[in-house]
């Protein structure tokens, strides 16, 4: 039993410490990020970190139904210095709570520093323990981000929800726009490929969108849009996917979850809609004559939902046609999307990598030179259709002219 | 003393298994082996059971001793001791490491405003306890958190694998760089670091209740703590790729803060954390324990749970004063695995040279 006495010294003495109150942080004293947005300040190699805080009151209050009237869901602070994470505590000068980022799901980059370059904004990223990797990115188009932070979105708290749950929606539902996280843009900067993201814009006024007034009319003053797909060259955006080019490029990336196609119905532009309902892509490399040729095979499937002209899907050709006139539209698309980057020099469709694994010889020698020689190689587009069913009617109501 | 302190078979597969997984599951192995870091490790598989086979051999030979005993039976008490001493403070030195890994990854992943010294202090005083119990008692909490450990894991990979963030061409190419750079990535990279650390087991199979069958349970856990190891390095990759592996510090903590299925299972951190823990309080543990033993053999000192605390003391002042910061302590690490630990493994080689021989001079003279 002498023994145990020191040991019980041991046992009480670690009770100071091991209740794990020295991290303790109280909710009360916590003010929770919900987004940042980086800048670049003009004419300074300074960055801008804006930061939005949600407040719990007014979020708390609204659900209520009273309560936290008069107050705004989210406010915006931003602080200027030299390195992100510097600018980021900074900003505890201005506000009253300790900044805690455990929520945090949305980073913006504001437009002007993304055709600057974006090489070096991740790291801060990698290093933290509370800043999550899946964060969402997003870049603000024509407007800094502190502004698209600083509008008041309805049917969400905060612009920075509103963009994170926007831009998951559309790019499942409408695939002209990616949800690309840190990781996966880290991935292509170490990489020799380059990234790739979605672009939000502010369509109305966005110097209305930051009062409350904005969310007392319908349809707002201000309001967010998911619009374009940038693309880098050597990590500085050089151009925006738009439209088709954009939604080859997420068919490319094997990033299809559902989207609508139009196509011609004989003379009849763009009148029948297809809806793809699952979509799957793979990307890979041949080498041909010393020259590395990209393949991309897609196989989907998809719903006649639409068609303003009386056409006759119990007729197999019709079918037939259909399926090809969806399979050529796709191929349209990715070769408008791989042109495009080609033209920049930018890989965003992660070939180098593809190349890394299947040719580790070649690639050794292609590495150096790989923008070069990707805006130069050959790509084979195959694409497999299917239209399996026409919705609850085969036949439309709508009586053909001619017969 | 054997009698007092049995070790059933089970509690001896059981230990095995926490004690190679220990660090070795969080922390990146094969010092840049990337894509093929899962391969290494099987690769270097073999080797640890042939060591573990040489370790068992020994303890045949010398059911009643341990390591620094029949060492100074082999070579002599004036050889013998030095060695001996040698291996002690190798096994203090890598308990230290142990706990300091243990401290700053835990540190830099969640505890971030406590000080280093308060985590070992927890930690050590644990393990300090459990030494001082007794190794029956050591083994018996080992055959429960093995469960615990296990379960962790089954959790966690179906979290990993269901939230669809595997992408199992981050594995290619395999053997982009060919046979050679990965079976010189098991040897001795891997080979010593988990394998060679078995070493620890020559101060504990002395004590196994049922010896006929402590090389089939050995070679039972080794081979599963592999498969659990390379399956666990795989998946890692899988999920963030080999530039991101090679990079982090903590593999498995960035692997797990990637996981979100269905929006609301996420932040299984301390899933990791906890399996980070577990682990090294084994490894360490048994590490302090052979350390323990080691000195009360070589100093003649009689109670041997004593020991416990100038010991345990000794690891905590190593922990934090060995290294100024965690890359010089990794630096360290390439040290013990590349140089200190294949010399011990050497020693033990030379050793089995020397027995053999002598027995076979012995058996000529007596005939």
């Amino acid at each position: 039993m002498k023994t145990s006495r020191p040991f019980i010294f041991l046992m009480l003495f670690s009770l100071l410490f091991l209740p794990g109150c020295w991290n303790s942080r109280e909710l009360r004293d916590l003010a929770i990020v919900s987004g940042i947005g980086i800048d670049k300040v003009p004419d300074s190699n300074e960055y801008r970190v804006s930061l939005q805080i949600v407040n719990p009151n007014a979020v708390a209050g609204s659900k209520a139904g009273g309560g936290g009237q008069g107050m705004l869901p989210s406010i915006v602070y931003s602080s200027v210095d030299h390195t992100l994470f510097s600018a980021m505590r900074k900003t505890s000068q201005k506000v009253p709570r300790r900044l805690f980022y455990a929520h945090s799901q949305l980073f913006i980059i504001g437009e002007t520093l993304a055709k600057e370059g974006i090489n070096e904004l991740f790291d801060m990223y990698e290093r933290s323990h509370e800043l999550r990797l899946n964060t969402s990115v997003v870049i603000s188009r024509g407007i800094e981000a502190e502004a698209l932070l600083n509008v008041l979105p309805p049917l969400q708290t905060t612009s920075a929800v509103a963009i994170t749950n926007g831009l998951k929606v559309a790019s499942d539902t409408w695939a002209r726009s990616l949800d690309k996280d840190i990781t996966d843009i880290v991935k292509s900067l170490s990489g020799s490929g380059e990234p790739i993201i979605s672009g939000v814009r502010v369509v109305g006024d966005p110097n209305k969108g930051k009062k409350r007034s904005n969310l007392e009319q319908t349809p707002p003053l201000a309001n967010l849009e998911v619009k374009g797909i940038a693309i880098f060259t050597d990590g500085k955006l050089t151009d925006w996917l738009e439209g088709k080019a954009a939604r080859g490029a997420v068919w490319a990336l094997n990033n299809m979850k559902s989207t609508i196609v139009n196509m011609n119905c004989d003379d009849k532009k763009e009148k029948i809609s297809i809806e793809v309902i699952r979509s799957t892509t793979k990307l890979r490399t041949v080498m041909r004559n010393g020259k590395p040729v990209f393949l991309i095979q897609v196989k989907e499937e998809g719903n006649l939902s639409e068609a303003l002209c009386p056409i006759n899907p119990d007729k197999r050709e019709v079918m037939v046609k259909l399926q090809k006139q969806l399979a050529d539209e796709t191929k349209k698309e990715i070769e408008l999307a791989i042109k495009t980057t080609q033209q920049k020099k930018s890989d965003v469709f992660g070939f180098s990598t593809e190349m890394e694994r299947t040719h580790p010889k070649e690639w050794k020698k292609m590495k150096k030179n790989w923008p070069v020689i990707y805006s130069q190689s050959e790509v084979e587009i195959s694409v497999e259709a299917y239209i399996r069913r026409t919705g609850l009617r085969i036949k439309s109501y709508l009586k053909s002219g001619d017969g | 003393m054997s009698k007092m302190s049995a070790i059933s078979p089970t509690q001896l597969f059981a230990m095995i298994i926490l004690f190679e997984l220990g660090t070795a599951l969080v922390v990146p192995i094969g010092l840049g082996a990337g894509t093929n870091a899962w391969l290494s490790i099987l690769l270097a598989m073999p080797g640890g059971i042939i060591l573990y086979i040489l370790i068992v051999y020994f303890d045949k030979q010398y059911p009643t001793l341990i390591l620094s005993g029949y060492i100074r039976k082999i070579v002599g008490a004036y050889i013998g001791w030095p060695i001996s001493l040698l291996y002690l403070v190798f096994f203090i030195y890598n308990s230290a490491r142990n706990l300091r890994e243990a401290g700053d990854l835990l540190i830099t992943s969640s505890y971030d405003q406590t000080p280093v010294v308060f985590i070992h202090a927890v930690m050590i005083s644990a393990v300090i306890y459990v030494i001082h119990k007794g190794i029956k008692v050591l083994f018996r909490v080992g055959e429960i958190y093995i469960l615990i450990m296990l379960s962790l894991g089954i959790i966690s990979n179906i979290a990993v694998i269901f939230s669809g963030a595997i992408d199992i061409r981050n594995l290619l190419p395999i053997l982009g760089e060919g046979w050679i750079s990965t079976i010189r990535n098991a040897y001795p990279n891997i080979f010593m670091f988990p394998f060679g650390e078995l070493i620890c087991f020559t101060t504990i199979l002395t004590h196994l209740k049922q010896k006929k069958i402590a090389r089939k349970t050995g070679i039972l856990a080794i081979i599963a703590s592999t498969i659990l190891l390379s399956m666990t390095h795989a998946i890692e990759v899988a999920v963030i790729g080999a530039g991101v592996y090679n990079r982090t510090t903590f593999p498995l903590f960035t692997v797990i803060t990637t996981v979100e299925l269905a929006e609301y299972l996420q932040r299984l951190d301390s899933f990791v954390i906890l399996a980070l823990i577990i682990g090294v309080f084994f490894k360490m543990t048994i590490y302090a324990y052979a350390a323990s033993a080691i000195a009360a053999d070589i100093f003649s000192f009689q109670e041997q749970r004593k020991l416990a605390y100038p010991v345990g003391v000794i690891i905590f002042l190593v922990s934090v004063l060995s290294a100024w910061s965690f890359p010089e302590h990794n630096n360290e690490g390439a040290t013990v695995v590349n140089i200190v630990l294949p010399v011990l493994v050497a020693i033990l080689v030379l050793l089995l040279f020397i027995h053999l021989i002598k027995k076979r001079f012995m058996t000529d003279r007596t005939i």
